[in-house]
C-alpha cells in the first residue's frame, strides 16, 4: 500500500445470495443444457431475441414464442482484448465479439479463436464449438468459443435492427 | 458456483463483496487513531456539545467541528437489544447487545455492543464502558464491545 | 401549482419468494395492468421513473434491467431512484409540476428472498462507525421500540393489537402474503429475534412490483374516472448520525403532519409505511391520529415489498378512496433505519 493511503481501510462488505436467472433465462439455459439455442419472438415487432430476457424492451411485453435457432453466424462487431482481466483464464491476445446468431436480432458476447487475429473482420461467417457433450451444464460455456466456417461474409447492413 | 439440482428453477449461490479502500479524512481519522491508542475522543461544538463517536459536522445545524475533547471511556446506555441468537454477520457468537451508548459528557450516542452480561443484568440507564480489542486496526472495531461497570 | 391526480395503480400478489421471475417478469404484469386501467399505451406517458435497489437482489444495475418491462422504442424521458417508488412518484409530481409532463408511470420493485434482508439494509448506514459492527435492519428498529416500551410510550399489547388489526384488515387485499393470525400466547412467548421484536412484530420477507399512473387534471378528465387528488404531499429526512436523534420521537414525521396541514382537513385512514409493528402505535401517537384506522389493507405487516411498500401505501389508499365512502385519506412512505426518512402524503376524493 502507498504511503498517501495509509490511513484507509478497507471495507469488509460482503453479503450472500441466491441468485435466480429468471423465467424467460432457466427455460433458455435449459435448453442450451441439451445442445440448443432456444430464441424469444417478439408478439408486436417480430424481433427475435438469443440469449431471451422475457420481454421485447423496444415494446414492453413479453415474448413467449420460442424458437430453436442454429448456432452459426456471423460476426457484428468485435474487440481484440490485449490486458489480462483478473480472474480470466484465457490468456490474451484474444477475440471478443458480438456474434449474431442467423435468425436473430441482437447479438451477444462470446469468444473466436480457432483464427489468425490479423483475419477477424466483421461479417465473418462463424460456427458454435461447443464442449464435449458430458460436460454440458444449463451454462453457454457449453460453447467453447466460435470459430470461422471460410464462408462469405454476409454484408454488414444485415445487422440494422428491422422496423 | 454451485446450481440446484432444481431444472426448473435455477440458482446460484454466489458472495458480492466491495472491498473499497475508504479514506476517513482527518476528523473520523482522528477518532480511529486515537481508538488505537485507548483514548476516547470526541468533537465540540460552539455550544460546547460533545459528540461521540466524533462527528465531523454539527448534526443539527451543520456546523463543521473540528475541536477535540478526551472523553471518559464510560458511559450510560441509552437503548439496547438483546440477541439471544446472533445471525449471519454478527461479530458476537455468544448472546450480546447491540446498545446506544452516551459516554459521559457527551451529547450524543454510540452505537456499539455489549457483551459479558445476562439479559435481565442490562437496562436503559445502565452504566457501561470499554473493553479494548487488543488487536488495533483504527477502524470502530478497536473497541471490542462494552461492558457492565460492576457497581 | 397544477393540480394532479393518480389515476391507475396495480400490485402483484406478494409472495415470500418469486423463484425464477426476475425483475423484468415482475414488473411487466403490474405496468400492464394500470395501462388496462387507463387505455394508455406507453405512448401516453410523459415521463417514466422507478424505484427499486440492486443491493436487494446482489444485481448489478437490476433497475436497468428492469426497463426491458417498458416500451422504449420510441425513446423515453426516464428516470430511477435507488429508494422506494414513493421518492420515484416524488420526482414525477415536480416532472409534471415543471410543465415537462401531463402524465407519469411509476413503478417499483423488489426481490429481497436471493439475500438476507436485514443485513442488506445494514449497507444504508454509516460505513465507518456503524456497518462494520453489523447491525442489522431488525436491531436497529428494535433499540427504538426497546426505547419507548422505557418510556412508557409502547407495550407489548399496543404491538400485538397493531399486527392483529393488520392481519385482519389484510384479508381486504387479495395481494397480501400473511393472513394468519398468531394467538396472544403464541404472540407473548415468542422468542425475540433482537428484544423486544420477535419474528411476528416483523414484515415478512417479499418479492413483488407495483405501478402507478399519475397525470393532470385535463388527463384525468379526460379518462371521466373518480377523480383522487394528491392534495398535499412532503418529505424530510433526520441526520444519518443515528446517535444524535432523539429515537424516542420523531422531528421528521411530526413536521410532515403540520406541513400537509392534517388537521385542516377531517381524515377517514390512514396508510402507514411501518415495517415493524412498533411504528403503527408510534406514528398513531406522533401524527394524533386517535382511533383512526391504520392499514385497512393489512399494510406492510401482510406483505412488504421493499422499495415498492410505500408506494403501496399511496396506492392502497387511492383504491380505498375509490371503493368507499372515504373523502380523506393519509398515506406514508419512509426509509433508512427507525423511520429516519418520512413522506406523508394527503389524497383527496374530489366530487364534480
Amino acid at each position: 500500500m502507498s504511503e498517501e493511503k495509509k490511513d484507509f481501510f478497507v471495507s469488509d462488505i460482503s453479503l450472500s445470495y441466491q441468485y435466480t436467472a429468471g423465467n424467460a433465462t432457466t427455460r433458455f439455459l435449459n435448453k442450451v443444457a441439451e445442445g440448443k439455442l432456444v430464441a424469444q419472438k417478439c408478439p408486436k415487432c417480430s424481433a427475435v431475441y438469443v440469449p431471451p430476457r422475457g420481454s421485447c424492451p423496444r415494446c414492453g411485453v413479453a415474448t413467449e414464442e420460442e424458437l430453436e435457432l442454429p448456432d452459426t453466424g456471423a460476426v457484428e462487431s468485435f474487440t481484440i482484448v490485449h490486458i489480462p482481466i483478473p480472474g480470466n483464464p484465457i490468456v490474451p491476445p484474444y477475440v471478443s465479439a458480438m456474434i449474431r446468431l442467423d435468425g436473430a436480432d441482437i447479438s451477444f458476447l462470446h469468444l473466436i479463436q480457432e483464427i489468425d487475429l490479423a483475419d477477424i473482420r466483421i461479417g465473418m461467417r462463424v460456427q458454435a464449438v461447443w464442449k464435449d457433450k458430458s460436460d454440458w451444464g444449463t451454462t453457454l460455456e457449453n460453447i467453447k468459443w466460435f470459430k470461422p466456417t471460410g464462408e462469405d461474409d454476409v454484408d454488414p447492413s444485415v445487422f440494422k435492427f428491422k422496423e | 458456483m454451485t446450481k440446484s439440482v432444481d431444472k426448473e428453477l435455477l440458482r446460484a449461490s454466489f458472495k458480492l463483496e466491495y472491498p473499497y479502500e475508504r479514506s476517513p479524512g482527518p476528523v473520523i481519522g482522528k477518532f480511529f487513531e486515537e481508538l488505537s491508542n485507548e483514548v476516547l475522543v470526541g468533537t465540540k461544538n460552539s455550544k460546547g456539545e460533545i459528540f461521540v463517536p466524533a462527528a465531523e459536522f454539527d448534526p443539527k445545524d451543520s456546523d463543521h467541528l473540528s475541536e477535540f475533547v478526551e472523553v471518559k471511556k464510560e458511559g450510560v446506555v441509552q437503548s439496547y437489544t438483546w440477541i439471544e441468537k446472533p445471525r449471519a454477520h454478527h461479530l458476537i457468537k455468544e448472546s450480546f447487545a447491540f446498545a446506544l451508548i452516551s459516554m459521559d459528557g457527551t451529547n450524543s450516542a454510540m452505537l456499539h455492543m455489549i457483551a459479558n452480561c445476562k439479559e435481565d443484568e442490562l437496562e436503559i440507564g445502565k452504566r457501561v464502558k470499554v473493553v479494548w480489542n487488543e488487536e488495533k486496526t483504527k477502524t470502530i472495531r478497536d473497541i471490542k464491545y462494552f461492558e457492565i461497570i460492576d457497581e | 401549482m397544477k393540480d394532479i391526480y393518480i389515476l391507475a395503480y396495480a400490485q402483484n400478489p406478494i409472495v415470500a419468494d418469486a423463484k425464477a421471475a426476475n425483475e423484468v417478469e415482475l414488473i411487466m404484469p403490474v405496468v400492464h395492468q394500470v395501462f388496462k386501467q387507463t387505455g394508455f399505451t406507453q405512448n401516453d406517458i410523459g415521463f417514466t421513473c422507478s424505484g427499486s435497489c440492486d443491493y436487494l437482489q446482489g444485481a448489478a444495475f437490476a433497475f436497468v434491467e428492469g426497463l426491458s418491462a417498458i416500451q422504449t422504442n420510441p425513446p423515453i424521458k426516464e428516470s430511477h431512484v435507488e429508494m422506494d417508488a414513493a421518492w420515484a412518484l416524488y420526482e414525477s409530481i415536480l416532472k409534471i409540476q415543471m410543465g415537462d409532463a401531463e402524465t407519469a408511470l411509476i413503478y417499483g420493485f423488489g426481490k429481497s428472498s436471493p439475500g438476507d434482508l436485514p443485513f442488506v439494509s445494514t449497507l444504508q448506514t454509516d460505513p465507518y462507525y456503524m456497518s462494520p459492527l453489523w447491525p442489522d435492519k431488525t436491531s436497529l428498529a428494535a433499540l427504538q421500540a426497546q426505547l419507548l416500551m422505557n418510556n412508557g410510550l409502547l407495550t407489548k399489547k399496543d404491538m400485538y393489537e397493531a399486527l392483529t388489526q393488520s392481519i385482519s384488515n389484510a384479508k381486504n387485499n387479495p395481494n397480501a402474503l400473511v393472513t394468519a393470525m398468531p394467538s396472544e400466547d403464541d404472540y407473548l412467548s415468542a422468542d425475540y429475534l433482537s428484544s423486544p421484536l420477535s419474528t411476528y412484530d416483523c414484515a415478512p420477507i417479499s418479492d413483488g412490483a407495483s405501478a402507478m399512473i399519475i397525470g393532470t387534471e385535463e388527463a384525468a378528465a379526460k379518462l371521466g374516472l373518480q377523480k383522487i387528488k394528491i392534495s398535499s404531499v412532503h418529505h424530510s429526512i433526520e441526520t444519518s448520525n443515528f446517535g444524535a436523534r432523539d429515537l424516542s420521537t420523531s422531528e421528521s414525521i411530526i413536521g410532515l403532519g403540520k406541513k400537509i396541514n392534517l388537521k385542516s382537513f377531517n381524515l377517514d385512514f390512514a396508510e402507514l409505511h411501518t415495517q415493524f409493528s412498533y411504528e403503527i402505535p408510534f406514528i398513531r401517537g406522533l401524527l394524533d391520529l386517535g382511533n383512526i384506522d391504520i392499514n385497512l389493507s393489512g399494510g406492510p405487516l401482510a406483505g412488504n415489498v421493499m422499495m415498492a411498500a410505500g408506494l403501496d401505501s399511496i396506492g392502497k389508499s387511492f383504491e380505498l378512496l375509490k371503493n368507499s365512502d372515504f373523502h380523506n385519506g393519509l398515506a406514508h412512505a419512509s426509509s433508512g433505519p427507525c423511520l429516519q426518512q418520512n413522506m406523508l402524503v394527503h389524497l383527496e376524493k374530489i366530487n364534480d
